[in-house]
């Protein structure tokens, strides 16, 4: 079931909003990265599949009282991709502030590995409390920002397994070099390669033809797992350590990918993406924009 | 011994003859190596038992081969005793041997940087020959082994010894030494066997912060194998006995040689002795030790059964039998709580984890079964051979006694002349005689010119097995210090056990002290509280069997027969790996009154 029309199959929620549903195009109701991401499923069907509690909502009611609209979206999800469970990542953006210091305060939580509508209805109350904290209301007091009308959306999505994480570059970040697809990748879950704490592999693919030019496989000593309730972060078995995380064709594929994400945004753009079970997941797309020349 | 006061010679140097032991080298070339003694076999060797012996060991290079391990094996009789020695293959030439011994006294850390590179580069090439084969563990031992394994032993069982003439006899001995080397090629299984049970426990370790060992080999244990299946089956026979009250009278009062005549003297008595033999023919199969082969099989003489049966009926609560099924459910759930953990990770350690773990429960298996098909079966039809030749011999007046003919070679045997062979043995028989009395040098020839750090994972595995180095720096008082074997602390009696002969020693709750326990002996574990070693590691035999068994167990101390002495109380701490002497608090008493 591709995610991008899966929506239009739902019973359409007056409440809630799906990934791929033009309605959560709009960054005011889900936050400007989710609205991207909505768009990005409509696109394209690797991305993992979700649902938003857009921001009126949010301010509208408490978490609880929205427990049966939770309820259904999650037996919805699952039915629709036939998973016997559900695994989620749970994040909160608040809608009128995109900024990276809003992470630190409540403006942006994320819950990962969140299993269950009991603790997907614990994680959305987290979001819900921490934007309403003493420190939250203060920043945005202190931004400028309306402390009464909490501008909060929260989304709930499919969180994949990923055997190995990556980031493609539709462009080469660190020359400049538009014909030069750069791929990251690490064991595990992604936040080890966002986070810095491990040194990624680095496949290079020259664009007019595809071909992977250099290969740089580096020995890769921590990786992310989900766990219970989260993820953590532990040393990669040493048989692993200097094993190629991504083969041939998964380099191509992701470089692919890049490509025709670079096409239809018209910029050169930094693709998040993982491989679970050998299948490819799309997780974000931004376009790059420290690219010189 | 006299070589505890002797200085170590240098490094890299000519080893000084001891003056009761003068070695004169056939080729001088082989002074130039280093060898050792086989700590088990400390007594001299008649001739003939080293000839199938050194054909079974150099038979093993077969398997080193096969492994990519870095060395050959050699084996000599040196002054009646054997000494091993491993030859290096594709060694560099002696004088970057040199090089290295004068690197690594005048710069220890460059060269300890080069040898954990050169280990490194020899783990690869050990694991590149034996991930295949761990990879199909069950298939290699089931379909490529241990069918051609039985074919030998086909052939042993089917070869008719009183048909056959002297010629023919000859000529069964020569095939019997080709078998016996090829036998030990098979039994080359025991290097892929300890290293898939390595590699697994160190990956185990590695994946659970703050794992053990004996963690990682919970879940290997509870499997069927030939020798917990033997042991129970006499288990089962001790459980009849005490269900026929005159069979139980005569065991439990009569002296282990005089049970099977009192037997014989009733119907009960003669019905279970039907029992009995069925058991013999089956796992009586054995000798006392590997290569005792001088020495009678439990089919000839039963008192080591019977001792067993003795002590397993003084035992009437005890039920060894029922416990497989709580080591498979103990497994079982370590294995089910291991997967849960691994769900979030990565699939390629989920697979190479299930991979390992399924080579390492296969492997814990053949750790006893080819003790049961090779060490046990092969040698016991050996001796039947030997003994049948002797016998034969001695009938036509070549030897005087059967027994005259392990001391000689095969070569005497194929070639000499009937009427010297009497002569020949006496020379032999003089020989071991006069170094009986010498305690052999551990080392002979040259003395490594430095110690190899790591000689990568599959020498890791071999050390973790019976070739572990025993601990040395263990000088505390009524203290030995070795490694885990088995989990638990237990007190108990310590019982020194240096050979089968002494079995009768150990009383139910006792704890078992040897060098190394032997394949023959795993039926003392039913009654034993603890096992502790001299030798070994945690891939032994007997921490194996002793997981088995549930008893702890505690291996490598290198000095436990020496700290403890027969009838003491010590404290086995099969999980730190510790055997202390058990001070009573009575025997404070008059210290702290004074």
């Amino acid at each position: 079931m591709l995610a991008s029309y899966a929506w239009l199959l739902r019973k359409m929620s007056m409440n809630l909003l799906w990934l791929g549903d033009p309605r959560s195009f709009d960054p005011a109701l889900v936050g400007g990265k989710a609205a991207n991401l909505s768009r990005l499923a409509r696109m394209h069907q690797h991305v993992p599949d979700g649902f938003f509690l857009p921001a009126a909502l949010m301010d509208a009611a408490h978490p609880l009282d929205l427990r049966d609209e939770i309820d259904s979206a999650i037996s919805d999800l699952m039915a629709c991709h036939r998973l016997p469970d559900l695994v989620t990542a749970v994040r909160s953006s608040a809608v009128d502030e995109d900024g990276a210091a809003a992470s630190f305060a409540g403006q942006h939580e994320t819950y990962l590995n969140i299993s269950g509508p009991d603790a997907i209805v614990e994680a959305v109350t987290h979001c819900w409390e921490s934007a309403r904290s003493e420190r939250a209301l203060e920043y945005r007091r202190r931004q400028g920002l309306s402390a009464d009308h909490l501008q909060l959306a929260v989304f709930v999505q499919q969180l994949v397994a990923a055997d190995a994480a990556a980031v493609a570059f539709s462009a080469n970040p660190v020359t400049g070099d538009r014909n030069e697809i750069v791929i990251n990748a690490s064991w595990g879950l992604g936040e080890s390669i966002v986070g810095g704490t491990v040194t990624p592999d680095t496949f290079f693919v020259r664009k007019p033809d595809l071909a992977i030019t250099r290969r740089l496989v580096a020995d890769k000593q921590r990786m992310t797992v989900s766990a219970p309730r989260g993820t953590h972060e532990v040393d990669v078995p040493r048989f692993l350590r200097k094993e190629a995380c991504l083969n041939d064709e998964q380099v191509i594929e992701l470089a692919k990918l890049a490509l025709t994400l670079e096409a239809s945004m018209g910029h050169p753009v930094d693709v998040e993406a993982a491989y679970a079970a050998g299948k490819l997941y799309l997780l974000q797309c931004r376009p790059i924009t420290t690219l010189n020349g | 011994m006299s070589n505890s006061t002797t200085k170590s010679p240098a490094p890299g140097q000519l080893i000084p003859d001891q003056p009761d032991f003068p070695v004169l080298w056939d080729n001088p070339q082989d002074a130039k190596l280093t060898w050792i003694t086989v700590p088990l076999y400390k007594t001299p060797i008649p001739p003939l038992i080293y000839a199938f012996a050194g054909a079974f060991l150099v038979g093993g290079n077969a398997g080193f081969e096969q492994t990519g391990l870095p060395f050959q094996l050699r084996v000599e009789r040196i002054n009646t005793y054997v000494y091993m020695g491993m030859v290096p293959k594709g060694a560099p030439p002696e004088v970057v041997m040199k090089a290295m011994g004068m690197l690594n006294r005048a710069a220890p850390s460059v060269f300890k940087k080069m040898m954990g590179r050169m280990g490194a580069g020899m783990s690869k090439q050990q694991e590149a020959a034996l991930n295949p084969i761990i990879a199909r563990m069950e298939s290699y031992w089931y379909d490529e082994l241990l069918p051609e394994i039985k074919q030998h032993i086909a052939y042993f069982e089917s070869s008719d010894l009183r048909g056959m003439s002297l010629n023919q006899m000859r000529a069964h001995l020569a095939e019997a030494l080709e078998r016996v080397e090829r036998m030990g090629a098979l039994h080359g299984v025991v290097l892929p066997m300890l290293f898939a049970m390595s590699q697994f426990e160190e990956l185990y370790c590695e994946l659970f912060e703050g794992a053990t060992t004996l963690d990682a080999l919970r879940l290997t244990q509870g499997f069927d194998n030939k020798t917990v299946e033997g042991d129970r089956a006499l288990w089962r026979l001790s459980r009849s006995v005490l269900t026929i009250p005159e069979v139980r009278e005569i065991l439990a009062n009569q002296p282990a040689g005089e049970v099977i005549p009192a037997l014989k003297k009733s119907t009960a008595g003669q019905q279970f002795l039907v029992e009995l033999n069925t058991w013999l023919a089956q796992y009586g199969q054995r000798l006392n030790s590997v290569f005792a082969l001088s020495g009678p099989s439990w089919i000839e003489d039963p008192t080591p059964a019977i001792q067993i049966l003795q002590a397993y009926v003084a035992i009437p609560e005890r039920r060894p039998e029922m416990e497989p099924a709580a080591l498979a459910a103990e497994r079982e759930q370590a294995v089910a709580e291991a997967r849960r953990k691994l769900a979030g990770y990565p699939q390629p350690v989920r697979d190479h984890f299930e991979t390992l773990l399924k080579a390492a429960q296969i492997a814990t298996i053949v750790h006893e079964d080819h003790n049961f098909w090779i060490d046990q079966r092969l040698f016991y039809h050996v001796r039947r051979l030997i003994i049948a030749f002797g016998e034969r011999l001695a009938q036509v007046g070549t030897l005087e006694t059967a027994d005259e003919i392990f001391y000689l070679t095969p070569d005497e045997l194929q070639n000499g002349r009937d009427d010297s062979l009497v002569k020949i043995v006496q020379q032999h028989k003089a020989e071991m005689e006069r170094f009986s009395r010498v305690a052999p040098p551990q080392m002979l020839g040259t003395a490594p010119a430095f110690e190899m750090t790591d000689g990568g994972s599959m020498v890791r595995a071999l050390f973790k097995g019976e070739m572990n180095p025993a601990n040395s720096g263990n000088d505390e008082l009524n203290t030995a210090r070795g490694l885990p074997g088995s989990s638990g602390v237990v007190r108990g009696t310590a019982r020194l056990i240096h050979s089968l002969a002494e079995a009768d020693k150990l009383q139910p709750g006792d704890v078992l002290i040897a060098i190394a326990t032997e394949p023959p002996w795993t039926p003392l574990f039913a009654t034993a509280c603890a096992v502790v070693t001299d030798g070994g590691g945690v891939l032994s035999h007997s921490a194996v069997v002793a997981r088995e068994y549930r008893i702890p167990a505690v291996v490598g101390t290198g000095n436990a027969t020496s700290t403890f002495k027969d009838g003491q109380l010590i404290e086995v701490d099969g999980d730190a790996g510790v055997v202390r002497l058990v001070v009573e608090e009575n025997e404070y008493e008059p210290a702290l009154a004074g």
